[in-house]
């Protein structure tokens, strides 16, 4: 605020000093007023006192040249401090925009069309999508990139495949593979279905344990069975919601983590017994050992248990209105 | 503000170019003004989307899209409905030369089509083209060949009107974020 009233005085300096002293009084804010005063006196006094007009003054080419110079010069200094002024207020006004202007020119590179995914973040859940309408393929992707999840989406399963480096039938090579942490995949599609994709990614040794939903638009009960018994995770009935999204990421990371520490527990479970001390019987140590122990046979896989297979094949039917 | 005080200093000095800074500065009428047509357009923009709603034109779906929209993707609706529409019209054409080889007609390429159609629809939220798939696929299934030409020719109406109804919606959209405003949230 300060700044506009020093902006003021410092152009209203600039004038004085760059007016020739002679002009300074006649030139300027009086000039209006001057102008005021004439046409008043024009206007209301008698014709008789014409002497109180100004005198005609000589044309002089010199003087005249040199206003005209000076003038210009005035002018050209007032406009480039005021450039000056207003680039500083942009400026400080842009400091804060600036930075979301970036941002944004960020985002626009991840945008609808793009299949490709940005390099890999280790801490990141990769999800392969497999769909063969465009439009669910799309859906599925943002659904999942809303969840932060890293996605690659293809449009059939031999795609799905290919991807995996499971169509050739050789025997699966030791190098750095693809780290895919979920396959989610639409039952009914032209050549290979989902049902057929799952046997496939369930026989193979290197993506046996990764966790595959199958999404289908029929709410049918002996095809939800089907996919179940063969080692689906879970089966989602379409259109999609955030919400079934969302459920899916919450298991996934537990058994992502999980997987991580090495045993194959749940969460639901309690906690390892605290390490004994060398001192304790050896029958104590027995009973507290065997008791997790017998939890971890009945809870091994990761895929199915007697318990879970009952509340997953509850959760497909929740809304039978969409089939 | 600033600009007020810089008009002011330029008024004071009696230079021709007091019309420009004029130019920069809104009044407080123009700016009462653009509030009542802000206003109007969002309320216009409320009554549609639930007219929408209660016609039976959209869905649940569509409101779980709108969900997933934020500024990272501002167009994603718009994005999704357009490739939904392309879609549309490819399987409708596909069908429509099925139908037309009299004699023998594909039922199965039919049948196919007006699955994905139907997938695609209920991923979107188009409840009246789903419904209309749904009788069409009962007709393709049944090999009823009038009911089927029937029904793709209503599917195609269909789809035209939501496209124009969605087409509206979008660009009383941008006319409110153009006038400065902000898209309301639509409770159905």
């Amino acid at each position: 605020m300060n700044f506009e009233f020093i902006f003021l005085y410092l152009f209203r300096l600039v004038r004085y000093f760059l007016l020739p002293p002679s002009q300074k009084r006649k030139k300027g804010t009086y000039r209006f007023v001057s102008l005021i005063v004439t046409w008043n006196k024009k206007i209301f006094c008698k014709r008789n006192e014409v002497e109180n007009d100004p005198p005609i003054k000589r044309f002089d080419i010199e003087e005249y040249n040199n206003e005209n110079i000076k003038q210009s010069r005035e002018e050209l200094v007032a406009i480039s401090l005021f450039y000056l002024f207003i680039s500083y207020s942009f400026l400080t006004m842009a400091k804060d925009g600036g930075v979301s202007c970036l941002r944004r020119s960020e985002m626009i590179g991840i945008g609808i069309g793009e299949l490709e995914s940005p390099p890999l973040d280790s801490d990141q859940v990769h999800v392969l999508a497999v769909d063969d309408s465009l439009v669910d393929r799309i859906v599925i992707e943002r659904l999942l990139r809303i969840t932060s999840c890293k996605v690659t989406a293809v449009d059939s399963g031999w795609r799905a495949l290919e991807f995996l480096g499971l169509d050739d039938d050789k025997a699966a090579v030791e190098f750095d593979r693809l780290k895919v942490d979920l396959i989610i995949t639409d039952y009914c599609m032209p050549g290979m279905t989902g049902y057929e994709l799952l046997k496939k990614i369930k026989e193979s040794t290197s993506f046996k344990e990764v966790p595959v939903v199958i999404m289908s638009s029929e709410n049918v009960m002996t095809r939800i069975d089907r996919c179940l018994e063969e080692g689906a995770e879970d089966f989602l009935l379409k259109p999609v919601k955030l919400a079934d999204v969302k459920r899916l990421r919450s298991y996934l990371t537990r058994d992502v983590k999980v997987a991580a520490e090495g045993n194959k527990r749940k969460l639901t479970t309690p906690p390892p017994p605290p390490p004994l001390s060398a001192t304790s019987s050896m029958e104590s140590s027995d009973s507290t050992v065997e008791s997790p122990l017998s939890m971890v046979d009945d809870e091994d896989s990761l895929t199915m248990s007697p318990e879970s297979a009952t509340s997953l094949v509850d959760s497909p039917m929740r809304s039978p209105g969409l089939a | 503000m600033i600009c007020k005080n810089l008009f002011i200093g330029i008024a004071i000095s009696n230079k021709l170019y007091i019309f420009f800074f004029s130019l920069l500065l809104p009044s407080r009428r123009v700016e009462r003004a653009m509030d009542t047509l802000i206003a109007q357009l969002q309320r216009r923009f409320c009554d549609f989307t639930i007219s929408l709603y209660h016609q039976g034109f959209l869905d649940d779906q569509f409101t779980e899209l709108k969900k997933l929209q934020d500024e990272c993707s501002p167009d994603f609706v718009a994005e999704v409905v357009t490739l939904f529409f392309e879609d549309c019209e490819k399987l409708i054409s596909n069908m429509a030369r099925a139908l037309d080889q009299t004699g023998n007609v594909d039922f199965k390429l039919v049948g196919s089509s007006v699955h994905q159609l139907k997938g695609s629809s209920s991923s979107v939220g188009a409840k009246r083209v789903k419904g209309l798939c749904v009788t069409l696929k009962e007709c393709c299934d049944s090999q009823n060949y009038e009911g089927c030409v029937r029904c793709l020719q209503q599917v195609d109406i269909e789809y035209k009107t939501l496209k124009a109804k969605l087409q509206d919606l979008f660009n009383l959209e941008q006319q409110i974020v153009q006038a400065g405003g902000r898209i309301p949230q639509v409770d159905i």
